[in-house]
């Protein structure tokens, strides 16, 4: 009974704690939010197996972690508003060429990242080929050029 | 998936109205987290000086030192200093604690080792044994929190005072 309870509880906080941090701190992965990301999994690993390394509480607590995620994935289903609560929502940083600056502010972009994606994805070289910039509900950016969109 | 609105030319699910709503949220968020890390710091979660709490005082009969706030399965202290007034003839000093509070902890150890226990329907007494210039005698106690929650504790001496202590236990 304790692991799922453990499962759960480090599942929801977990939760709560990256979604609060905001979305871009999940996905511009650097090598540094790598090793940072590896440090919360072990540190949040002993509290939730506290010192009972037998196969059945590892079984329990993996199902449980699942279970969980299947849960909230069928509730996100069946409910918009969780899903906006529980993934957030895109949002657009460029929209028709023009920058919003305020947005970008908020949500920790800057124009290097912008132009850093349109680079990636579509070897765009200025901000002015860029029609649309989206940071995804994932934190992704993701570019809509001039020339492709109509 | 949210339904898509259309902006100018693109078809997208943004929400202005809780994206403003969630921005907000995350930065009182964040003041919550730092305020949490302060307070860590400071000791509400145990280990510091908010945590450190005491009674009596060891220039009196007894002085108790006893861990205000610790954590389910993390070590605590309770500390014992007696006044050398307080030992007895024979050398030995008769320590009891409530037996209700001491049954939610794991026992790690007891320094020094006490010559003997005795388990009363209320109380646990130890007994424990100084050289006659012991001076002040300290007796620890290395504890392991078992329950959580709030744990009422007592601690005395045989004949001599004793005090009330709380403790919070965090999960």
């Amino acid at each position: 009974m304790n692991s799922v309870l453990r499962a759960t509880a480090v599942y929801l906080f977990l939760l709560l704690i990256f979604r609060l941090a905001g979305n871009r701190s999940a996905a511009q992965i650097t090598a540094f939010d790598l090793i940072l990301l590896l440090v919360v999994s072990e540190s949040i690993q002993e509290a939730m197996i506290t010192d009972d390394y037998s196969l059945t509480n590892a079984f329990l607590v993996v199902i449980t972690l699942v279970g969980l995620d299947i849960m909230m994935s069928l509730w996100k289903q069946r409910s918009d508003k969780v899903e906006k609560i529980l993934d957030g929502v895109p949002i657009l940083v460029i929209e028709d060429g023009k920058m919003q600056h305020a947005r970008m502010k908020m949500e920790r972009v800057d124009e290097g990242d912008i132009l850093s994606a349109a680079r990636a994805h579509h070897g765009l070289e200025r901000l002015d080929q860029i029609k649309h910039a989206i940071v995804e509900a994932s934190g992704g950016i993701t570019i809509v050029p001039r020339s492709k969109a109509g | 998936m949210t339904k898509p609105q259309r902006f100018g030319s693109i078809e997208i699910s943004q929400d202005m109205k809780f994206q403003e709503r969630s921005w907000r949220v995350q930065r009182a968020a964040w003041i919550v987290m730092l305020l949490i890390t302060l307070a860590a710091l400071a000791g509400l979660f145990g280990d510091g000086f908010l945590a450190r709490g005491s009674a009596g005082s060891p220039s009196s009969a007894l002085g108790v030192n006893y861990a205000r706030f610790t954590r389910l399965g993390s070590n605590s202290v309770l500390e014992a200093e007696i006044a050398s007034a307080s030992i007895a003839s024979d050398s030995t000093v008769r320590v009891w604690v409530d037996r209700e509070w001491i049954d939610g902890y794991e026992i790690l150890s007891i320094t020094p080792e006490p010559e003997t226990t005795e388990l009363l329907a209320d109380r646990a007494v130890y007994t424990f044994k100084f050289g006659p210039a012991a001076g002040k005698a300290k007796v620890k106690y290395s504890l392991d929190a078992r329950v959580m929650g709030l744990a009422r504790g007592r601690i005395g001496l045989d004949g001599g005072p004793s005090y009330h202590f709380s403790q919070f236990i965090y999960p």
